[in-house]
């Protein structure tokens, strides 16, 4: 690492610097190593090719890197050739740095030649060097950078060697000093006297696109290069040129572009010959036997299949508790931030706060372990030079669907969660692939979506069918998502299916501060991108869920509940005379009435709050004025037996919870005899309390405390009925009948866009039963009665295929660079929801399932 | 595996102007066995697709060994200095001689 003697002056001087290089080529690394850890993360505009950013301080220059995708050429035919060129043309770029592979010059000569035709400012990183002298090259650099005419500097990428060097040619380059003038190629008499031509006319015409350098432009035209023709407006330019190519054509016997690739391998083997001296036999290496066996079709599927077993246990099992972490994390800031305000205030910020914003950002930052874990393990594959192999092994299958080998790792992945999957998408080389993987990935049923499924098979179907249900779900998504992209693939995202063809990278191994580096900045992409959208959807989501606010309700629930009270009273007072306290002195009835006022402002005021002490201490102070009255003795003996049942019955519970046992099990039975021989004591000394005691509190006080719940829970149903959610549900109605839904479901489908799971949270508050979670055996029990197998079926299929969460639309969003395509994807997906559910439904109730 | 007759190995990286006296046969590279080195006389691609091949050094006139060719597994070739992978289908389509 470089320490630079002098300090960088205030007035810096800032060059921009493209780096540009074949795959494999070690390009990345050498980025690596000039910028560090200050990168930046990101796309090119309105394409979904990941653009890289570093700066390095160098003496007092201040040099911005721009990592452009690895190409082969700079031709118009793929997006990453096309961004690569456009960059170094119109940012126009101080220095164009060239990572060339020493050990495979001639190939990686390609892409520089071409770099020269634009007449870059060029410095070429010989990079690997060191395996080229291994290898047996030996290359003149002085002859080579001569005979190019641009700078040569040999460097180690990782190994850290000739990066001060580097710098120094680059600074040399930018400010003048370091000459640099790419030596022109020429491609034989008669098509250089063809873009002599073409070149005199365009000056003349002055038709050359803005920036442009007149001769590349007529190289490009005599190239027959779309995107050029388009930029230039001259017909008659055009024309000159269409009868150039046919000219040539007629004397050389082959397309121009073809004999122009020739002529450009012909001046690097001529420079080649010139410059480099090798002693290399083509040898046939170790790892050749080892891809004999990992690209085999058969022999490397079982090898390709374990490590992806791998890869995603170490995303979502290892990736399980830093989340239930951060979840925690998430719900004590939530409770914290809840008791800065009064309990009784009914505080729209609190809740927004606690709600909308701490739940949606919770939301964000929840998956981060999974995406850390994810790009860290495919980091290792590709660095590795593993997924090359892997994408051979997988592309005869993905090919019939018309999707790249490499589509299989997102796919997989999206059986964890749809968010990673698609960052994962940026694996794949075209942008076509990429964008069809990304539109089908959510598909795969993810893990957000099985306490659906969790909560609605045991419910409508019995045991026996159904782990084939759950199986049948998964396969429907799989099927779907397949077809779905042969579809893209003949329709919107038509193109010519690129047979395969792919370089071998040689296996390495991968450094640390690579891949630490990799998943380090697309985590931070995700946090970025992803947390603003998904930040802005989760508060209008809560906005949805909870206004309009419900004033009046339609139900009296206050007037319920006080009528409850009184039964409760009256049974307490029943309960007093059963253990002998008089009419006149109701002691029960009192002590019931202090606990209700208790709780009423327990129901009020957060602990720390003085009117909750004020309240316990209201009733510590009537229960004590309780035991003095007459019959007082009678009370405490019912207060004392009450403890000691609540006692044994909390301690069996404690016992049974921590070690864990199961309801017929020895232990449990044990443990059960325990608690019957504590009970039997407490009832010997006095039955007849002991029986008020077990009245009270398996009877009277459940029943009250069940109903008064049961009010809240009909209180928030009907609060959510009158939201726009719960408008939004009845409004889709006419949509949702077709497929046997009602607004209930309509409405838990709008909470299910925040995220998958909350479909269930939601149902929960429709029907009244509270968070389902802990209470789904009492929401099974009315879905029901509410709904056939035929409807749950159809719930779990729309759940599955439709609208994908709002983190998934969101990080659609910023990988495909548009709007487009996320809202694409979110109508497209819903509309292909409701078709096949409607079909089911109609179809199911005609051969009559719906019964 | 070995092929039987193997060509005269090349020793300059850049003699692409000898000609191949041996044998002018042209065949599609599919049908070559590994450890063969053949010289690529034509590929029938689209125009994109040819570019791509291009880049990567399969262009006519290019030396090319086959490392690899078997029914199930992998067809590899080492073409300028890389090794490359390519589908069965584009092998069928890519004459050498």
């Amino acid at each position: 690492m470089t320490t630079i003697a002098q300090p960088v002056s205030a007035r810096a001087k800032t060059i921009t610097v493209a780096l540009a290089g074949n795959p494999n080529s070690g390009k990345t690394t050498v980025f690596n190593r000039l910028t560090g850890a200050r990168q930046q993360v990101g796309n090119y505009p309105g394409v979904t090719v990941e653009r890289k950013e570093g700066v390095r301080r160098y003496g007092a220059w201040e040099i911005r890197f721009v990592d452009l995708p690895g190409t082969y050429s700079l031709t118009a035919y793929s997006t990453e050739e096309v961004v690569a060129r456009d960059f170094v043309l119109t940012a126009k770029p101080d220095v164009v740095v060239d990572v060339v592979d020493a050990s495979n010059l001639e190939r990686n000569l390609y892409l520089a030649t071409q770099l020269m035709e634009l007449r870059a400012p060029l410095v070429l990183a010989l990079n690997m060097s060191d395996v080229a002298q291994a290898r047996g090259y030996e290359v003149d650099m002085p002859r080579l950078s001569a005979l190019l005419g641009v700078p040569i500097v040999p460097t180690v990428a990782h190994k850290g060697g000739g990066m001060d060097q580097l710098l120094e040619a680059i600074v040399g380059v930018a400010s003048g000093e370091l000459p640099c003038d790419p030596a022109p190629l020429s491609y034989g008499a008669e098509i250089d006297e063809q873009i002599d031509a073409l070149e005199a006319k365009l000056r003349e015409t002055e038709a050359t696109p803005a920036g442009r350098d007149p001769r590349w432009t007529a190289l490009k035209l005599i190239e027959n290069d779309d995107l050029v023709r388009e930029k230039v407006h001259a017909e008659e330019v055009l024309q000159a040129a269409d009868h150039a190519i046919k000219r040539l054509e007629r004397v050389l016997g082959d397309s121009s572009e073809i004999i122009i690739a020739d002529r450009r391998y012909g001046f690097i083997s001529g420079a080649c010959q010139e410059a480099v001296r090798s002693t290399v036999e083509t040898r046939h290496l170790l790892s050749d036997r080892v891809d004999a066996v990992l690209a085999h079709r058969i022999l490397g599927l079982p090898i390709f299949l374990a490590l992806m077993y791998l890869v995603f246990q170490l995303t979502f099992t290892l990736g399980g508790p830093p989340m239930e972490w951060i979840e925690a994390g998430f719900s004590w800031a939530g409770s914290q931030i809840a008791t800065m305000w009064p309990k009784a205030a009914d505080s729209a910020l609190r809740s927004l706060l606690v709600d909308g914003i701490i739940g949606g950002v919770g939301g964000v930052i929840v998956f981060l372990p999974n995406i850390m874990l994810l790009f860290l393990a495919i980091a290792v594959l590709e660095d590795s030079g593993y997924m090359a192999r892997a994408a051979f092994v997988m592309d005869h299958i993905m090919h019939r669907f018309r999707l790249h080998g490499k589509s299989f790792i997102p796919m997989i992945i999206g059986f964890g969660c749809s968010v990673p999957a698609i960052m994962a998408t940026r694996t794949l080389e075209t942008e076509r692939d990429r964008l069809t993987t990304m539109l089908v990935a959510p598909l795969m049923s993810c893990g957000a979506r099985l306490p659906i499924y969790a909560l609605i098979i045991p419910a409508f179907f019995p045991r026996a069918w159904q782990a084939p249900m759950l199986w049948l779900i998964y396969m429907i998504g799989i099927v779907l998502a397949l077809a779905l992209a042969r579809l893209l693939r003949s329709s919107l995202l038509k193109g010519e299916s690129t047979p395969f063809v792919m370089e071998l990278p040689p296996y390495r191994m991968p450094t640390a501060q690579g891949t630490l580096l990799h998943m380090w900045g697309r985590s931070w992409m995700y946090l970025k991108k992803a947390g603003t959208i998904i930040l802005a959807i989760s508060i209008l989501l809560w906005v949805l869920t909870t206004y309009p606010k419900k004033q009046a309700f339609d139900v009296d629930y206050a007037g319920l509940e006080a009528s409850a009270t009184e039964q409760y009273l009256s049974a307490m007072r029943e309960l007093g005379a059963s253990i002998g306290l008089s009419e006149a002195s109701p002691l029960l009835v009192r002590m019931a009435e202090a606990d209700a006022a208790f709780a009423e402002a327990e129901a009020t005021y957060f602990p720390h709050e003085p009117g909750y002490a004020e309240a316990e201490a209201a009733r510590e102070a009537a229960m004590a004025a309780l035991t003095t009255e007459p019959g007082g003795d009678r009370l405490a003996a019912f207060l004392d037996v009450r403890d000691a049942v609540r006692e044994a019955r909390d301690a069996f519970a404690r016992a049974v919870e921590e070690q864990g046992l199961e309801e017929g099990s020895s232990g449990y039975a044990a443990m059960e005899l325990v608690l019957r021989t504590s009970l039997g004591e407490i009832q010997r000394r006095d039955p007849e309390v002991y029986a008020a005691v077990v009245r009270y509190l398996d009877e009277v006080q459940a029943a009250y405390e069940a109903t008064r719940y049961e009010l809240a829970q009909q209180a928030a149903s009907e609060a959510i009925q009158y939201s726009v959610a719960g408008r939004i549900g009845r409004a889709m109605e006419p949509a949702l009948h077709p497929m046997g839904f009602d607004w209930r479901i309509g409405t838990a489908l709008v909470g299910a866009v925040a995220a998958k799971e909350v479909f269930v949270a939601q149902l929960g508050i429709v029907y009244a039963v509270g968070e389902a979670e802990e209470r789904s055996d009492a929401l099974r029990a009315k879905l029901r009665e509410a709904y056939t197998p035929l409807v749950a079926f159809c719930i779990m299929l729309f759940t599955l295929i439709s609208a994908p969460c709002m983190a998934t639309f969101a990080i659609t969003r910023s990988e495909s660079n548009s709007w487009g395509w996320a809202s694409l994807q979110w109508f497209g997906l819903t509309g292909l929801a409701w078709v096949i559910t409607v079909a089911v439904y109609q179809v199911g109730r005609l051969v009559g399932l719906g019964a | 595996m070995d092929g039987c007759e193997e060509a005269a190995p090349v020793s300059e990286t850049g003699a692409l102007d000898e000609p191949e006296a041996k044998e002018r046969r042209v065949m599609a590279l599919s049908q070559v066995e590994a450890g063969r080195r053949v010289r690529v006389a034509a590929v029938h691609a689209g125009r994109g697709l040819y570019a791509r091949l291009a880049a990567m050094g399969m262009a006519p006139g290019a030396e090319v060994e086959v490392i690899h060719n078997s029914a199930w597994g992998p067809f590899i070739v080492l073409v300028r200095g890389s090794r490359i992978m390519l589908g069965r289908g584009m092998t069928d389509r890519i004459e050498v001689e």
